[in-house]
């Protein structure tokens, strides 16, 4: 177990010894609060949509509202409840640069939601409670560092930002986040693509079958973070059984490995067998064994968009499990054990890419060197990208700069066209959040080289624990 | 004329109120035993001048439901409920409930019914255990459709006289505090009864006629005859009748108030927004069990007139506890009550007394003081500092004071942090919100002018401190105001309406917007009043509107409405 079954708190010192030796021991009720305590951030935004009949709107968690509050959950002792935040344009900058700029994408729904997964970190980091869970929407992990639009359905990645704001605040270092939607969460994917000391695993259903389309082994982390991107595709009619499988057998040996500070659970919901959206077959009481197994310090809501027969149980499943209670009984009235039994292909094929998966990343050092040698000083990456949600298509040319012993930053030159804002361009240089000051002259120097090249309307750079965003 | 009647836990009071005039009032000792005798006698002095034919309405504010609860003397009930599936609820009732097969899910569709006749099986092996004739039943979703709820109780009733149901005492979501109000409610039915009986034989043999009311712990009062299938909910009516009297006494006006009753043992502190008492969030809660009964949000505080002094680890402590009367007045031990004589802020009992039990308290102090001198002079300059000249017991008064102070100050700030950490689920309220900010205090109760005006000068808040404190609970209690709260909830596709406080669902609705279904609300709740012979004159306030467009295969047609309704708490008129 990546964290030997304790909470961020307990492996941490933050909680008063004292008091926990005393009390912990006084009352069923006292060791709940003091092992399995949960802060939970809900927030069903009942004033936002996309549009009236979008997958994204107000109706969206109303019957997970009216679950959690008939089950009487935010009644029991050791689930705090929290109030999201507004989170300030400065953090936000931190992560994303838009175009035209942030402010055109980014409306106050999304910042509460960013906010929402703030107050969860917070809650965990300052030692309040064991675990969070930020039950907010809209949701992020489909939107990139660069914003030239909505993409399934996300503007900003709430996660990101989140991660950004326990750097900043809390110095924190490795962190993991394993994204359990359905979808592949590619923006999360490209946030994290060149930072080694961020992992993002995620299992989803194969993109042939499904958007975004992306999310296969191959996408195995940038050229200086090999092995930091984990992507382990499945077959559609997955189920409980393979889910748990391929999270014994991969995710937990992996997380082990990597020593994470922190762990995230993107808690999309619409690998459900319900899900209008997409086509696996796992339960609530799956969704629940998967977070107990998981054991992730924070989670945050992504997607699910069965609203009326999945997300009610589900998060009342995810919520009882976090908080250390029985979750036997969260059956949906509409599961059909033989009807969602995991078929025998499907198990083959999970257990034949298991055993792919696994010769992969024991060769990830292996390979992360071969990288190094053959990229040389500077990689580079031409690719596009496409807003279902605001029709604008993205061309971007990406480079990185490869140093021997430590993280080089990325730039991205993107130009973007179609959108209601017309055709836009701006070039953004990343500094990654481990520079020194050499790095950081030198990403500098390049984005200064590169304005003098020209052939954008805009130049920023975004130094995540120095200056922040600015414009060159 | 309205007669008030406030049984408290110490005393019994009673007023008679004519045309915005308190005319008679009494105060007499609670008789615990015989809670009838000192109705009786403080009955007998308020109708001594006055001819009970005049009397248009009594209206009765109790402990015996509080007592019963407190005390854990209710009956033993039995527990029926129909959860399906979600949270275990194995343990968080006080009895092991007994499950029912069957589920209806949150849009009160029933997925699987519960058989009538196996229900009755059941109640047959269970009641022959327990030999009770109390049951209770509440299903989870049952006021999205009280259908199976209402039918088991029918099945019930073979078996069990008395049979409460959780959807009928609240129309609001919370299956675990809907059962523990109709688990409650079921078991005071048996002393409430008896305590009715009593009371109406009290008030008939003193030739009163006039409809008898009795408060809720929302504050507002309802026709005995209703409230004898409802008693839970008039437990915990004694800070009701307080914000009530704060209300009648006119002290509290438009802005943010800060209301604090200082009794013998403890500091109630209520909040009120805009003028309005807040109210708990989901319901009060009945021993440790969080039930749907609503009530006034009261928060209560260690500190009282008679309050305990002590000396613990070289620091004075003022409460939580209350051992016996003030030194002042043949105690063992100083209180805070000694505090503030010793400072002139109140004059009772010995005076003498009160400040010589101070000197001895200044006397311990210095000795620990000059110990903790000698071991390190560094860290304990206050101590050196308050060494260097002799303690008086104005000090130590002063000291107590100050102490005293910062538990209620700390008090206040947890109960204004709690209110404005209230979940909202918009986003404008995030944007936006709403926050209390006290700007004035109003303190009453018997320590009320003694602690008061130093309450106001520490929180730097005005503060006022209203004249007939004395008996505002029994005021508070003849000019309440008649409470009922309706949940309407209208599924447009199902074309189904639940009223579930009221029993109702009806499966050929056809209301389609939001603004017809406040307007049936508005109905069915004035038919109720009319029903249970209430005022008519009292408006009706809608307390929320949910409206949410249902979109099922990708086209928006459809709505879930739910509204709420109520004749809000509040005092027929203002008193002088």
């Amino acid at each position: 177990m990546w964290n030997k079954g304790l909470s961020y708190r307990e492996r941490h010192g933050i909680l008063n010894m004292d008091i926990k030796q005393d009390e912990a021991t006084s009352s069923a009720t006292n060791k709940a609060n003091y092992h399995h305590s949960l802060g939970l951030v809900f927030f069903p935004a009942f004033d936002w949509k996309i549009s009236e009949t979008h997958p994204e709107r107000q109706e969206r968690l109303l019957y997970t509202r009216d679950q959690i509050v008939e089950e009487g959950l935010l009644d029991i002792p050791n689930i705090r409840e929290y109030n999201p935040i507004v989170a300030d344009w400065d953090t936000i900058e931190r992560v994303h640069v838009g175009a035209p700029n942030l402010e055109s994408w980014v409306t106050e729904a999304h910042r509460v939601s960013a906010g929402g997964a703030i107050v969860a970190a917070d809650a965990v980091m300052r030692g309040e409670v064991d675990r969070a869970f930020a039950l907010v929407r809209p949701p992020g992990h489909h939107a990139m560092a660069m914003v030239h639009g909505i993409r399934g359905f996300c503007t900003i990645n709430i996660e990101a930002v989140m991660i950004q704001h326990m750097r900043q605040t809390y110095g924190i270092k490795r962190v993991a986040v394993v994204d359990t939607d359905v979808h592949h969460g590619d923006g999360s994917q490209d946030v994290f693509y060149h930072d080694p000391d961020t992992l993002y695993i995620s299992f989803h259903q194969d993109g042939r079958t499904l958007y975004p389309g992306t999310g296969f082994m191959d996408e195995f982390g940038g050229p200086q973070a090999i092995g930091g991107n984990i992507d382990i595709p499945l077959p559609p009619g997955t189920g409980d059984e393979g889910l748990m499988k391929v999270m014994r057998e991969l995710v937990l040996p992996i997380l082990e490995e990597f020593n994470p500070d922190i762990v995230i659970n993107s808690a999309g919901q619409d690998n459900h067998f319900s899900d209008p959206l997409a086509n696996m077959q796992v339960t609530a009481k799956g969704y629940a064994e998967l977070v107990d197994l998981l054991q992730a310090d924070i989670a945050v809501l992504e997607g699910g968009y069965s609203v009326q027969e999945a997300l009610p149980y589900v998060n009342t499943g995810i919520i009882l499990s976090m908080a250390g209670l029985d979750y036997s009984k969260v059956v949906e009235p509409a599961f059909d054990p033989v009807k969602y039994k995991q078929s025998q292909n499907v198990t083959i094929y999970i257990d034949d890419l298991i055993a792919k998966w696994k010769v992969q990343w024991a060769n990830r050092h292996k390979m992360a060197e071969e990288e190094r040698i053959s990229v040389g000083d500077i990689w580079s990456n031409r690719y596009n990208v496409y807003y279902d949600e605001t029709g604008v298509q993205e061309e971007r040319l990406e480079k990185v700069r490869m140093y021997e012993d430590k993280v080089g930053w990325h730039s991205v030159l993107s130009h973007g066209q179609y959108g209601p804002y017309g055709p836009q361009s701006v070039y953004a240089m990343f500094i990654p959040w481990q520079a020194d000051e050499g790095t950081r002259q030198d990403a500098i120097t390049e984005a200064r080289r590169a304005k003098t090249e020209g052939g954008t309307s805009r130049y920023v750079v975004v130094d995540p624990l120095g200056d922040g965003q600015y414009i060159i | 004329m309205l007669l008030g009647l406030d049984v408290g836990g110490t005393f019994t009071d009673a007023v008679i109120i004519d045309g915005h005039r308190v005319v008679a009032s009494a105060k007499r000792r609670t008789t615990k035993d015989n809670l009838m005798q000192g109705i009786g006698e403080a009955l007998d002095a308020v109708l001594d001048s006055c001819d009970t034919s005049n009397v248009e309405q009594v209206t009765l504010s109790t402990t015996v439901v509080t007592n019963t609860i407190v005390e854990e003397k209710e009956q033993v009930v039995d527990l029926y409920v129909v959860t399906g599936p979600g949270r275990n609820v194995d343990d968080i009732f006080p009895v092991q409930p007994i499950y029912l097969q069957g589920y209806t899910d949150h849009r009160g569709i029933v997925v699987e019914r519960t058989s009538t006749d196996a229900v009755c099986d059941i109640a047959r092996m269970v009641q022959e255990r327990s030999g009770t004739d109390l049951a209770a039943v509440s299903a989870k979703f049952g006021v999205r459709n009280p259908q199976e709820e209402l039918s088991i109780t029918e099945a019930l009733q073979e078996t069990y006289n008395t049979i409460s149901n959780g959807s009928l005492l609240s129309g609001s979501l919370n299956f675990p505090r809907r059962t523990i109000s109709a688990y409650f409610n079921s078991a005071v039915m048996p002393v409430f009864s008896v305590f009715k009986k009593n009371v109406e034989d009290a008030l008939s043999a003193r030739n009163i006629n006039a409809p008898l009311h009795i408060l809720k712990a929302d504050g507002g009062s309802l026709p005995m005859a209703h409230m004898v299938s409802r008693p839970v909910e008039t437990a915990f009516t004694g800070p009701a009748a307080t914000v009530l009297g704060l209300s009648a006494l006119g002290t509290i006006g438009e802005s943010h108030t800060v209301a604090l009753d200082i009794g013998g043992t403890t500091t109630d502190i209520s909040l009120w927004k805009y003028g309005k008492p807040l109210m708990t969030k989901n319901g009060v809660s009945i021993r440790e069990y969080p039930s749907a009964v609503r009530s006034f949000a009261v928060t209560s505080v260690g500190i009282g007139g008679e309050s305990v002094v002590r000396i613990v680890d070289g620091e004075i402590t003022v409460g939580p506890e209350r051992v016996g009367p003030s030194a002042a007045l043949g105690g063992n031990e100083p209180t805070l009550g000694d505090a503030l004589i010793v400072l002139g802020h109140a004059s009772y009992g010995d005076t003498e007394h009160a400040t010589q039990s101070l000197q001895q308290l200044a006397r311990v102090l210095q000795t620990n003081w000059k110990e903790a001198d000698c071991e390190d002079s560094f860290t304990k300059h206050n101590a050196e500092k308050q060494c260097n000249h002799n303690m008086s017991a104005l000090d130590v008064a002063k000291l107590i004071v100050e102490k005293a102070l910062e538990i209620i100050q700390h008090g206040i700030d947890e109960v204004v942090q709690a209110e404005n950490k209230r979940p909202v689920y918009v986003v404008a309220d995030i944007v936006n919100p709403d926050v209390f900010v006290p700007a004035q205090i109003v303190v009453v109760g018997g320590t009320a002018p003694s602690l008061g005006p130093s309450i106001g000068e520490f929180l730097n808040l005005p503060v006022t401190i209203p004249d007939n404190a004395a008996v505002a609970n029994a005021i508070g209690a003849a000019l309440a105001l008649s409470t009922i709260e309706l949940t309407v909830h209208v599924d447009t596709k199902r074309r189904l309406l639940v009223i579930p406080e009221l029993g109702i669902k009806q499966q050929t609705c056809t209301l389609k917007r939001a603004e017809q279904v406040v307007e049936r609300a508005k109905e069915a709740l004035i038919e109720e009043a009319l029903r249970l012979g209430l005022d008519k004159t009292q408006e009706v306030e809608v307390i929320s509107i949910e409206d949410f467009p249902v979109v099922e295969g990708w086209q928006s047609m459809e709505r879930l409405i739910t509204v709420k309704v109520q004749l809000e708490a509040g005092v027929k008129y203002y008193v002088e």
